[in-house]
């Protein structure tokens, strides 16, 4: 109890907050420019962390993808293009409402949803964690082998549009976890004669090429090549229009209140399975609120309980993500898979001991997680008008400056030179991956669980070599290759009978993670 | 996908094949005096990568000859994207270089000027163009210096 209430004033300090609120504005204002979203932001931002405290640098980032989260219904709704893909469902009913000059109406439901999901799987995750973490500090080196390939799997086979290539994806990120110093006798491996690489590839360099440059260079080169469509811009400030639909009633947030639970239900559910991720749960949600209604017919044409469905659902996914990493050391999504590299980065290895060595720290993330949601609500609501702004500054003028932002985030990151190479080899091997719809997401949790993947491998074949018929003898191990071999058969019989879902007049980003 | 698919899976078909009997044996070590050898995870690993980088290349081959309808698909690279990412590879080559020998504010000053022409910027606002080039990387710069204490090279 000591710890936790420790923890929880440790959050509560002028300057973890100032970082929080700084976070959370800097997320919804990338998550508001398309094109960019939270995951890039947290990558570019977590070599800016290295002063910080742990407790800090983890609520810095976490702030930023909570903001991140709901940014991307900025642009969703006020110009039908989604600044983050799990808020493309966001746009069906969102944008309707903004031709109804109920623009504002739309933003602050997307934000009071947003925020309700976001608290929701926060509470599943403080109570959740700690108690499967016990569990996972049971199992042996076999069972997480196990645990490890499962969930490499459901990454694979959901985050991306084909099962094979996202199995490729993660293999090669596993397989590129293993440059460097060999765990065992400390050869090097795969060095090709280059010092740097002896403590391997670092991750976030990696990350800011594959995430954010990448991503870059996909929108310059859509700009140069004349691919990119205009969208018109619409008022909706202006005092002419009624009171009643520049703001979300009490009656109007309490007729969604059933809709918002089941979606941060769907969220929760979704983010605490690695892999899913937010994009699925928004879709999940809005499917889920539609079938529900008693009248189906007026979803995506504006209706208030569509944008409720989708930001409750993709918010939940956020707190929930986290129960993987902290309880198994397994990133559940793409921010997850970076945030483990702002952990390592001080000094803390995130799995089922993080409660039992730095107990303080994570009920600090908690409370931190907890406060970041209320940051959002006060900052949403208030920087509104700011964020719609925002979302009009032309790409001419937000790309070329990001691409230096790229460059300085990356050499941040070791103040190397080298960190800057790893980042620009990999913006182009991000741009052959997003052309060829290889799971650049994927490719990071391989290489993010690489490490601990090979370690408990390594251990479990040593332990096994001789008697490998003693594996029977270990019912979750059996578990988890039973559930691997059903779910591999499952996705990939679901993968080539269903076509994405999409909305006839949305436009949705075309490279998902 | 079907068209690249099939070429990308060949391709790193043939990337693990290399790496497993070139690469792999001479970049780690296959002997340990206990334990597993080095290369005994990134062997596994390869060996997996390629078995599933045939599949994706023999599904696909076996779907483009039971349907027509990949002959119509429309290629993920055309001629334009292949000439666009070469230019961008020489554009972020040359900015390393600016920043190793002449500093960030350079390196910066050209990343920017290359963006914002691709933009088309500079036909459209030079002037803009101009201001951008010569205050964004001076205020990074300083944002990353006096804010984050990241000291960019000068």
């Amino acid at each position: 109890m000591e710890t936790i209430l420790a923890g929880i004033s440790d959050a509560f300090t002028l300057v973890n907050i100032g970082y929080i609120a700084f976070g959370v504005f800097m997320g919804i204002m990338v998550g508001a420019i398309p094109g960019l979203n939270g995951p890039m932001a947290i990558a570019v931002a977590v070599p800016l962390t290295y002063y910080m405290t742990p407790l800090a640098a983890v609520a810095f980032l976490i702030g930023i993808n909570k903001g991140g989260t709901y940014g991307g219904s900025v642009s969703a709704i006020l110009l039908n293009t989604p600044g983050s893909p799990e808020s493309t469902s966001t746009a069906f009913d969102g944008y309707p409402l903004v031709k109804k000059g109920k623009g504002l109406k739309a933003l602050k439901m997307a934000l009071y949803s947003s925020v309700s999901g976001d608290i929701f799987s926060d509470i599943v995750l403080f109570t959740v964690a700690a108690p499967l973490a016990i569990i996972a500090l049971k199992m042996g080196p076999a069972e997480m082998a196990a645990v490890f390939a499962f969930s490499l799997t459901i990454v694979a086979g959901l985050s991306g549009n084909s099962l094979l290539r996202g199995l490729i994806a993660a293999v090669l990120g596993a397989f590129l976890s293993t440059v460097g110093l060999d765990i065992e006798t400390a050869q090097p491996r795969l060095t090709m004669g280059i010092s740097d690489l002896i403590e391997g590839i670092p991750i976030i360099p990696m990350t800011i090429g594959l995430l954010a440059l990448s991503e870059i260079l996909i929108q310059i080169e859509t700009t140069l090549l004349g691919r990119e469509t205009d969208t018109g811009r619409n008022r909706i400030f202006s005092k002419d229009l009624p009171r009643e639909d520049r703001r979300v009633s009490f009656a109007e947030y309490k007729s969604c209140l059933r809709t918002i639970v089941r979606s941060a239900l769907i969220g929760t559910g979704v983010g605490a399975v690695p892999g899913i991720g937010a994009i699925v749960a928004g879709f999940l949600g809005y499917g889920a609120a539609k079938r529900a209604s008693k009248h189906p017919e007026e979803f995506g044409t504006g209706k208030l309980e569509g944008i409720a469905a989708t930001e409750a659902a993709n918010s939940a996914v956020i707190g929930a993500n986290l129960i993987p990493l902290l309880a198994l050391g397994i990133p559940g999504s793409l921010s997850a898979a970076i945030l483990i590299g702002a952990f390592l980065m001080h000094g803390v290895d995130p799995g089922p001991l993080i409660f039992q060595e730095h107990g303080r720290l994570v009920y600090g993330i908690f409370a931190a997680m907890f406060l970041a949601n209320w940051i959002n609500f006060a900052i949403g609501n208030f920087g509104l008008r700011f964020f719609a702004l925002l979302v009009s500054v032309p790409k001419g003028i937000i790309h070329p400056i990001l691409v230096i932002f790229c460059i300085a985030g990356a050499y941040a990151n070791g103040n190397a030179m080298f960190s800057v190479a790893v980042m620009m080899v990999f913006a182009v091997v991000g741009y052959f991956m997003r052309k060829l719809d290889f799971s650049f997401a994927t490719f990071i949790i391989g290489f993010a669980l690489g490490g601990t993947f090979e370690q408990s491998v390594r251990q479990s074949v040593i332990l096994f070599k001789d008697q490998p018929l003693q594996l029977f003898q270990h019912p979750i191990v059996l578990l988890f290759a039973a559930l691997t071999v059903f779910s591999l058969w499952r996705i990939a019989r679901t993968k080539s009978r269903i076509a994405p879902v999409r909305s006839p007049d949305a436009t949705v980003p075309e490279n998902r993670p | 996908m079907r068209k690249s698919d099939i070429a990308s899976g060949l391709a790193l078909t043939v990337f693990g094949l290399v790496s497993l009997w070139l690469i792999i044996p001479a970049q780690i070590s296959g002997h340990s005096d206990y334990g597993l050898a080095p290369d005994f995870f990134p062997r596994l690993l390869m060996w997996f990568f390629v078995l599933l980088a045939a599949a994706l290349a023999g599904s696909r081959m076996i779907e483009a000859r039971r349907g027509a309808a990949a002959a119509q698909e429309k290629s993920p690279m055309e001629p334009a994207d292949w000439l666009f990412i070469g230019g961008a590879a020489v554009v972020l080559a040359i900015a390393f270089f600016l920043m190793e020998h002449a500093g960030f504010v350079w390196a910066g000053v050209f990343a920017v000027f290359c963006g914002g022409l691709a933009m088309g910027n500079l036909r459209k606002h030079p002037v803009r163009l101009a201001l951008m080039c010569t205050v964004a990387p001076v205020v990074v710069y300083m944002v990353f210096r006096h804010l984050f204490l990241v000291y960019l090279p000068t």
